[in-house]
């Protein structure tokens, strides 16, 4: 047995080759999964941040979409000074995949539709820089905010909202309640990543960008280990505050986040809204998960009224896990521009005129 | 603790690991075994292992009994010391409460000094029973209080309940009965029965009792078939404790196989088919309509043969998954299911279908009743009689008692009509047709049992029976069933086409790593998209 290994060695990368392709094989045509590579490293400021001057694709079974990673980590066609331009509403806006724009080309983002259509109204000019970054949750934002996004001097911090967003704030143990005070727990989360050279490898993103397989493997070991961690640290919370129901403290946490961050944009001057993502349970239901947070309600936008108007349209990818389709994004950028525009016009009113 | 968990596929591997590097020291590994199988249990609810430990310390010294009349001393003294640790591990961390024992820690506590009493004293008892009646007089107060501790932790709250029905129906008042917040402990039907037939084969002089309480622990917890089979006799399983097991690699290639297969078959298919029939059945099963189910005739009866697919894959899973993670630990289970839907006839099925159950009703109730020794007409009784309370060993539900009622039912009119001879006699088109028809009937019991309530197997009836349409969510669902079964059907083909169970050894290595490949990969996806893993269907018995 032993020998007869010996003399056939050179057929075992064969053989792993074979199986690779047979694995490739079955994932194509019994679960066609999205090939979605995600490119994040650790920044300095101990939360992940997008692989500065980056650029690849996503494949979809209706589309293929490229991203462009700026040199700061930004999803941009362009470099983007962190200092603002003369009269310009400046807006940064914190997100997860939602927030980046996941399955969409750029310009279709809602982000870009929503800088778009403030420009376009003629009454303010708008900048929009989008630190979004595919699997933040609030606490990642808040420190992103507070490390990078700061050095953009936002005139609106724009913070989006979604479902997953529960469990991520938990999960990253950033931040934590202390006798219903929001304290910071940890000073780094950065869930394993790869490494930083090994994202720049021809090998790896061949197989990253192209195996279904890869990309089927990656997202069920990521979900398993995310959902383990979120019930880890569910469980820690619960006893910590046995008095409180599991939902309860689960979105004690979020509502801390998201009225500090409030807070923090108050405190430097610029102004707060939220963009909560509803849901969707199938073509006609939607429902928001956006905690109740008594200092920002009035600042809160939730598109499930436009989305109503739009009833049995595809406002997100049917597979898997679906963002915004184009449509989706376009309405959720002009239903924010609505709201944002009088924040713009306000400001920009205020700003005394160049002699 | 799932086979199909996360929690499993860590534990497993570390008990064999130990469990081999311990090979050579018997008594060491049979106490690993009776460790780790409690642990298994306990992943569910610790305080229902103490039942188990009840369980042993009660019929191990009750077949000792039976067996020398007497009990030495050390073993008297180690039984106490099995339930005692029994009770303080599992019982009372979780009934002392504030300084005080909780209803549930004193019934332990009662139970347990009760027991010492019964071992301490036990000899002494005997003695006090004339000497002719001596092994009976234990036999029948084994089996009493097993049956007592099934039936009170499985029927109570039932019979209790229908009861108050009767009650009312007839004299118009609701009695006021008190009813008990009982949970179900998992797997005690499976356990109970493996340890009545032991005390029972011992009465009888099938088998010797062992000598060690800890060989007999391990027997009956054995975590592969400890929670759904199959249920074990003493005289085939209890003898591989006594023995040295030696590791064989072609056993461990089947029962490497036997596992993937089994998740296979309890993952892909079972736990897929339960979508399409859950769809169906579940607006009935919590009687909130009773209307014709909109998707016509056709998709009732789809989900109807769905659900016969459904049961047997995750059942015959379950059996396979035990005997597989058995045999890689040198143990031997029997065999529980052999083609059930190839049937030509009732008793063809019953000796295809949960042998273990079937052979076990077999040999301690229909032969004791008389069997087939006392005319037909008694025969008929006992088979019925024994079909009935099959169905309750189910559960406490009347739709099971009808289900046993149903299957005695068939089996008689066959043998009545001539039916069952023909059709094991029938060969070539013949044997399709009997098999044909049979699957149907089979399919009307699975609805009988599947049914939460009377109601919806009449409502089902009469849309299968009246409602011809054809409707898309039919057709679909004939997909469904389609695209999930024949595997299962293939891979029975083979079986029928090799004459052996485990066919893979007749194909080449290239074959072998395709057919791996694929069934590895299908249980990845599959598990990979459910939320949690789903619960084997027969823990509910």
């Amino acid at each position: 047995m032993r020998s007869r290994l010996l003399r056939y060695w050179w057929a075992l990368p064969l053989l792993l080759l074979y199986i690779l392709l047979v694995c490739e094989a079955y994932i194509r045509v019994v679960q066609p999964t999205k090939i979605q590579p995600r490119y994040v490293v650790g920044a300095d400021y101990g939360v992940r941040m997008n692989k500065p001057s980056m650029t690849y694709y996503h494949t979809g079974k209706d589309y293929r979409v490229r991203f462009a990673i700026n040199s700061k980590g930004v999803r941009a066609d362009r470099e983007i000074p962190y200092e603002k331009p003369a009269s310009t509403y400046r807006i940064v806006a914190f997100g997860d995949s939602f927030g980046m724009g996941y399955e969409v080309e750029l310009g279709d983002a809602w982000l870009s539709v929503l800088e778009r259509e403030l420009n376009q109204s003629g009454q303010c000019n708008v900048e929009v820089v989008n630190l979004s970054v595919s699997g933040h949750g609030t606490a990642e934002e808040l420190v992103t905010y507070l490390n990078e996004g700061d050095k953009y001097h936002p005139d609106l911090v724009l913070v989006e909202w979604h479902q997953t967003d529960l469990d991520d704030n938990l999960r990253s143990r950033l931040f934590t309640l202390k006798h219903g005070d929001l304290v910071k727990a940890n000073e780094t989360y950065l869930p394993p990543i790869e490494n930083a050279e090994l994202l720049e490898s021809r090998l790896y993103r061949l197989i990253a960008e192209n195996s279904m397989f890869y990309a089927w493997a990656r997202q069920s070991l990521s979900t398993r280990v995310q959902r383990i961690m979120a019930a880890t640290a569910n469980k820690d919370l619960e006893q910590k505050q046995s008095t409180t129901s599991d939902l309860s403290a689960r979105n004690g946490l979020s509502i801390a986040l998201l009225d500090r961050f409030a807070a923090e944009a108050q405190q430097r001057g610029a102004a707060f809204y939220a963009l909560d993502v509803p849901w969707r349970e199938d073509r006609e239901t939607f429902t928001s998960s956006f905690p109740e947070v008594p200092s920002i309600s009035s600042k809160v936008y939730s598109p499930i009224a436009d989305f109503a108007l739009r009833r049995g349209e595809v406002l997100y990818w049917e597979d898997d896990f679906g963002h915004f389709t184009p449509l989706g994004n376009s309405i959720v950028g002009r239903g924010l521009a609505e709201r944002i525009a009088p924040l713009c016009r306000d400001s920009v009113s205020q700003v005394p005129s160049s002699p | 603790m799932l086979f199909n968990s996360l929690e499993f596929l860590l534990f497993f591997p570390t008990v064999l690991g130990l469990y081999w590097l311990l090979n050579g020291h018997r008594s060491a590994q049979n106490l690993l075994i009776l460790v780790s199988s409690f642990f298994f249990y306990g992943w569910w609810d610790v305080r229902f292992l103490y039942l188990i430990a009840f369980t042993t310390v009660f019929d191990f010294n009750a077949a000792q009994l039976i067996e020398n009349r007497t009990l030495s001393l050390s073993s008297r003294l180690k039984s106490v010391a099995f339930i005692v640790v029994a009770y303080l591990g599992f019982v009372l961390p979780d009934s002392w409460q504030l300084g005080t024992l909780t209803e549930g820690g004193y019934s332990g506590l009662m139970a347990t000094t009760f027991l010492s009493a019964l071992v301490m004293a036990g000899p002494s008892l005997v003695a006090l029973i004339p000497e002719k009646l001596q092994a009976k007089s234990i036999v029948v107060l084994s089996v009493v209080v097993n049956l007592t501790i099934l039936g009170f932790f499985k029927y109570f709250n039932f019979f209790v309940d229908s009861f108050q029905d009767m009650y009312l129906t007839v004299f118009g008042v609701q009695p006021s009965i008190i009813m008990l917040s009982i949970v179900l402990p998992v797997g005690i039907s499976f356990y109970t029965f493996q340890s009545m037939s032991y005390t029972i084969d011992v009465y009888r002089r099938d088998m010797k009792p062992t000598a060690s309480i800890v060989e007999f622990g391990s027997y009956l917890s054995f975590f592969p078939q400890l929670v759904a089979g199959p249920i074990e006799r003493g005289k085939h399983l209890l003898p591989q404790f006594q023995r040295d097991r030696v590791w064989d690699a072609e056993q461990a290639r089947e029962g490497m196989w036997l596992i993937a297969w089994g998740l296979f078959k309890k993952v892909v298919i079972a736990d897929n088919l339960s979508i399409l029939v859950n769809s169906v059945f579940s607006a009935y099963d919590h009687g909130e309509t009773s209307a014709l189910p909109e998707g016509g005739g056709l998709l009732v009866l789809i989900a109807v043969y769905a659900f016969a697919f459904q049961i047997y894959a995750d059942f015959s899973a379950y059996s396979d998954i035990a005997r597989g993670t058995a045999k890689l630990m040198g143990f031997d289970l029997m065999l529980n299911f052999r083609l059930p839907y190839i049937s030509t006839n009732p008793s063809d099925f019953w000796q295809r279908w949960h042998i273990s159950l079937s052979s076990w009703l077999r040999d301690y109730l229909y032969i004791p009743l008389g069997g087939n020794r006392k005319g037909k007409f008694n025969t008929y009784r006992n088979l019925w009689l024994t079909m009935l309370l099959g169905g309750l060993w189910h559960g406490a539900n009347w739709t099971f008692v009808l289900w046993g009622f149903y299957q005695g039912m068939i089996l008689v009119l066959y043998r009545l009509l001539g039916v069952e001879s023909a059709g094991a006699k029938s060969t070539g088109v013949m044997k399709a047709i009997h098999v044909l028809w049979f699957f149907q009937l089979t399919c009307l019991g699975w609805l009988i049992f599947r049914a939460q309530n009377l109601d919806t197997i009449w409502i089902f009836l009469e849309s299968v029976f009246t409602d011809f349409r054809t409707t898309s969510s039919a057709i679909e669902a004939g997909w469904t069933l389609i695209s999930f079964v024949w595997p299962l059907l293939l891979v029975q083909a083979l079986q029928i086409r090799y004459q052996s169970f485990y066919v893979l050894p007749r194909f080449q290595w290239f074959t072998n790593l395709n057919i791996w490949l694929v069934i590895l990969l299908s249980i990845g996806v599959f598990a990979s998209n459910q939320f949690r893993p789903a619960e084997f269907i027969y823990f509910a018995f």
